[in-house]
């Protein structure tokens, strides 16, 4: 290739942050009009390179040079010809959807013609039209991403670069951000994209493969193998972390949840809406829907976070439209968002969690061990927990949360931003417990999970659309896949 | 460009009701507050009477006293323990003792003297107590001289008149002190936390990878919050002079020309916080550190910086709270015109300046 074909030409990259290597003598090439993915496991370096890339991050040695232009030196010209979305939601949020364009473009020095036309092409593009005057924290997170991506190509870059876009938004919205990408990218513009799902790994042209930093393989999907995800679970040599950790094995009738009717309003907004449903203990029951649906004010009220408006639930053997508080003692819960304190060591964290459980001193310590071993982190109890890896940190958040030996657990979103491979040990964690009589409530994006549990419902709009095994919506629908049921589903939604 | 970024954040400050009532609400607040609750004005102070001669002459000292209007009498005693027992109580700050023999003495024309017992817990009042009371007495004294027909042949009296603020009035001189503060509180602190907050909620990456330069991303900022400021200046100038009747000397024009620059100063203080944190906590605490709390302290507002130790006087000369309340006092009470505090506010424009060119270089359009 001729450099003057090459979009980004990146030579001997590396990049410390203070005593540790987040990216090592890097070499890659992405040339004009590619559609580039950049696949890795959690902390792999995967935004260390866009950010590098972006002319946002000096290399600490190496050269990176974007459209001939070098990332120090010339820094002023990569940012004003580039696009860039980060993975925290670069809006600005009590801006409306119109405003948000309006300064972005601004910013770009867009004439007032030329920005009317892109406007109006790029909201009936993404299907924002309707919503021009809402405000973008009003949005819904797949409505927000593509806002985002609007914003990044009103003033048309030759280069997009995307640090997991899809992070975190439902199926649906998944679909048409990437039919926005695939549109772009048939202009003829260089795309650089990162993400953690392996079906959207596959539609790029050419993928670069991080661990640790390096870059281990650079090549065309088919190249790696049928099986993406298998391929880079092979290259990842972790610990053998999975182990059969024994549980304890649970009464048969503790981890019961009966709803008859259960309806949650906000003013005169109804959240939920649900009918009948009996849940058995050691059940693994998925909630799935589009962003908005309800998948985390149901599994609120579940936990007596939030009180229900309306109906009779029953979990554990509370009910939760009188006592609501009684049942916290045996649930546990754990968001995408569950804090560990990332100031405290590992040990400390567990130990805080344990005492705010209540557990003796001599419990707690066996159940430390019994965490430590869970997480893979035995021997790591005096680590801060803040310079764990987010997969790590998310198991130890696990552990904690499993600490008092719940009969139910819940677990929203569990797995947003995980990479594919741990994803999958998480799950082993999952099923074990299942196995052992522990009732498991799982909101997730992943479709693919979802062929872990053993229900799942489809919510839209606070009701649930269909409600059945894996096995059973897939014969119903005639597919073998879970996510085109979830498609066919929503779709077909009023 | 910088056209924009003004609309973006001025859109974002009106819709954030938080910013609205930090920048509107609390400075009004803390102007009553300060308005009200910082008096060092004494009067009414509370009074016993210990008259051991009970003679017109005693009487006319006690009618000096009352007539004065500082002091009220509020118990008459009759032995040396009631007077230990009021001032434990709080019942009287000032207790006058009159000798038995100070009437005969008077009319003898013998040098006599009466006691003043005063309550000196807290010692700014207690000394204008005694002040109030020596003046008292002294007038007493020219009044006797003057009802013999004896001219004090030989004595010096003193003839005081207190200009610039002639009724002594606290809140004459609260209120333009407030000015140099309530600028240096808010604006700094919310034109920081602006900044940082782009930081914290990854908006700033976008800023970052456009051709937005520096200095534009921070003229963008530094307009809005100094039209905010402005209307802060404008509200407490107002309040002020209608509220408070504080009499207001000086040229409007001019007090809000240097305002304006003292603004500027304030708010690239803010803009310097802002380029050193990386999270609201931090810019917040740092701000409170570099702006609130010397401008309380060091800027002569409370304290005068002419009292403090030498070392500390070097010290205030850090914090431009200090120059701009000179300035403030100077054309509210003295209403003098710019000759009389051009150094100041020279050493103003220089300051800001300097501020600002640090924090835009120091702002640098990279992540790490």
């Amino acid at each position: 290739m001729l450099p003057g074909d090459l979009a980004v030409k990146i030579k001997g990259l590396s990049r410390r942050f203070k005593r540790a290597w987040a990216l090592r003598d890097i070499d890659l090439e992405v040339g004009k009009g590619e559609m580039f993915g950049i696949v890795g496991p959690d902390g792999s370096g995967k935004t260390t390179l866009m950010q590098s890339i972006c002319a946002i991050l000096d290399p600490t040695s190496g050269t990176v040079l974007v459209q001939g232009f070098d990332s120090v030196s010339g820094a002023k010209e990569i940012t004003s010809r580039i696009g860039y979305m980060s993975q925290a939601f670069s809006l600005y949020g009590d801006l409306t959807v119109e405003e948000n364009l309006e300064f972005f473009g601004g910013i770009r020095g867009i004439s007032a013609e030329v920005f009317e036309k892109r406007k109006d092409e790029l909201l009936e593009f993404s299907g924002l039209k309707s919503f021009l005057k809402r405000r973008s924290n009003q949005l819904s997170g797949g409505m927000q991403k593509k806002l985002a991506l609007s914003c990044n190509l009103m003033h048309e870059p030759d280069l997009l670069v995307l640090d997991e876009p899809t992070l975190g938004i439902d199926p649906l919205s998944r679909r048409h951000l990437w039919r926005m990408l695939k549109d772009y990218n048939s202009r003829g513009k260089t795309i650089i994209v990162s993400t953690s799902y392996m079906d959207e790994a596959k539609r790029c042209g050419r993928l670069a493969f991080l661990l640790n930093g390096e870059l281990v393989a650079c090549d065309r999907p088919e190249a790696f193998g049928e099986d993406l995800e298998e391929v880079f679970a092979s290259r990842i040599k972790k610990a053998d972390w999975v182990r059969t950790v024994p549980f304890d094995r649970k009464p048969a009738e503790a981890g019961f949840v009966r709803i008859k009717g259960l309806k949650k309003t906000f003013g005169g907004f109804t959240a939920v809406d649900l009918q009948e449903i009996t849940v058995e203990s050691g059940e693994i029951f998925g909630l799935l829907g589009p962003n908005g649906s309800g998948k985390t004010t149901t599994i609120k009220v579940l936990c007596g976070l939030l009180r229900l408006t309306e109906g009779e639930v029953e979990v554990a053997g509370v009910d939760m439209a009188k006592r609501p508080e009684m049942v916290r003692g045996r649930i546990g819960y754990m968001s995408q968002r569950f804090s560990l304190y990332l100031d405290l060591t590992v040990k400390e964290n567990i130990d805080f969690f344990g005492r705010v459980y209540g557990l003796s001193p001599g419990l707690l310590g066996e159940r430390r061990r019994w965490v430590l071993d869970l997480s893979g982190l035995t021997g790591f109890e005096n680590s801060l927990t803040g310079e764990l890896s987010g997969a790590v940190r998310q198991r130890l958040a696990l552990g904690c949360s499993l600490l008092h030996h719940p009969d139910i657990l819940f677990l929203d979103e569990p797995t947003s931003g995980i990479d594919p491979v741990s994803r999958r040990a998480f799950w082993e964690i999952i099923r074990l417990l299942a196995a052992s009589g522990t009732t498991v409530f799982v909101t997730t994006h992943y479709i693919s999970e979802a062929e872990n549990c053993s229900r799942v419902a489809l919510l839209h709009q606070g009701r649930i659309l269909a409600l059945d095994s894996p096995g059973a919506l897939k014969a119903r629908y005639g597919t073998d896949s879970l996510e085109d049921v979830f498609i066919s589903v929503m779709e077909g939604a009023p | 460009m910088i056209y924009q970024l003004v609309k973006k954040e001025t859109r974002e400050i009106l819709r954030d009701p938080v910013i609205l009532g930090v920048a509107i609400v609390l400075p009004v607040i803390m102007l009553f507050l300060f308005g009200y609750a910082i008096s060092l004005d004494v009067d009414d102070v509370s009074m016993a009477v210990y008259d051991q001669d009970r003679s017109q002459e005693s009487a006319r000292l006690i009618d000096a006293f009352v007539g004065s209007g500082y002091f009220t009498i509020e118990h008459y005693l009759d032995s040396p323990g009631q007077v230990d027992r009021v001032l434990d109580k709080g019942e009287a700050s000032i207790v006058l003792a009159v000798p038995p023999d100070f009437s005969r003495d008077v009319n003898l024309g013998k040098r006599t003297e009466v006691q003043v017992i005063i309550d000196g817990s807290f010692s700014a009042t207690a000394l204008i107590v005694s002040n109030y009371a020596a003046s008292v007495v002294n007038r007493y004294t020219e009044d006797l001289l003057d009802r013999r027909g004896e001219a004090a042949a030989g004595t010096i009296g003193i003839n005081p008149r207190v200009w610039y603020n002639p009724p002594l009035k606290s809140v004459n001189y609260i209120v333009p002190g407030l000015f140099a503060v309530l600028l240096m509180a808010f604006p700094p602190m919310l034109t920081a936390l602006s900044i940082v907050r782009e930081k914290e909620r990854g908006t700033i990456e976008q800023i970052y990878v456009s051709p937005v330069s520096p200095p534009a991303f921070i003229v963008g900022k530094v307009i809005p919050y100094s039209v905010i400021a402005f209307f802060e200046m404008v509200l407490i100038l107002a309040i002020g002079t209608l509220w408070f009747r504080i009499p207001f000397k000086g040229s409007v024009p001019l007090l809000i020309g240097i305002s304006l620059i003292y603004v500027l100063t304030t708010v690239s203080i803010g803009l310097f916080v802002s380029t050193i944190t990386r999270t609201q906590f931090q810019a917040m605490f740092l701000s409170l550190i570099v702006t609130l709390m010397p401008s309380f302290l060091f800027s002569g507002f409370l304290f005068p910086i002419a009292t403090m130790p030498y070392m500390l006087q070097l010290y205030t000369y850090v914090f431009p709270a200090r120059y701009f309340n000179d300035i403030s006092r100077d054309i509210f009470l003295k209403g003098v015109g710019l000759e009389y505090f051009i150094g100041n506010a020279v050493l103003l424009i220089i300051y800001g300046s300097a501020l600002f060119i640090a924090a835009s270089l120091k702002f640098k359009k990279k992540v790490a």
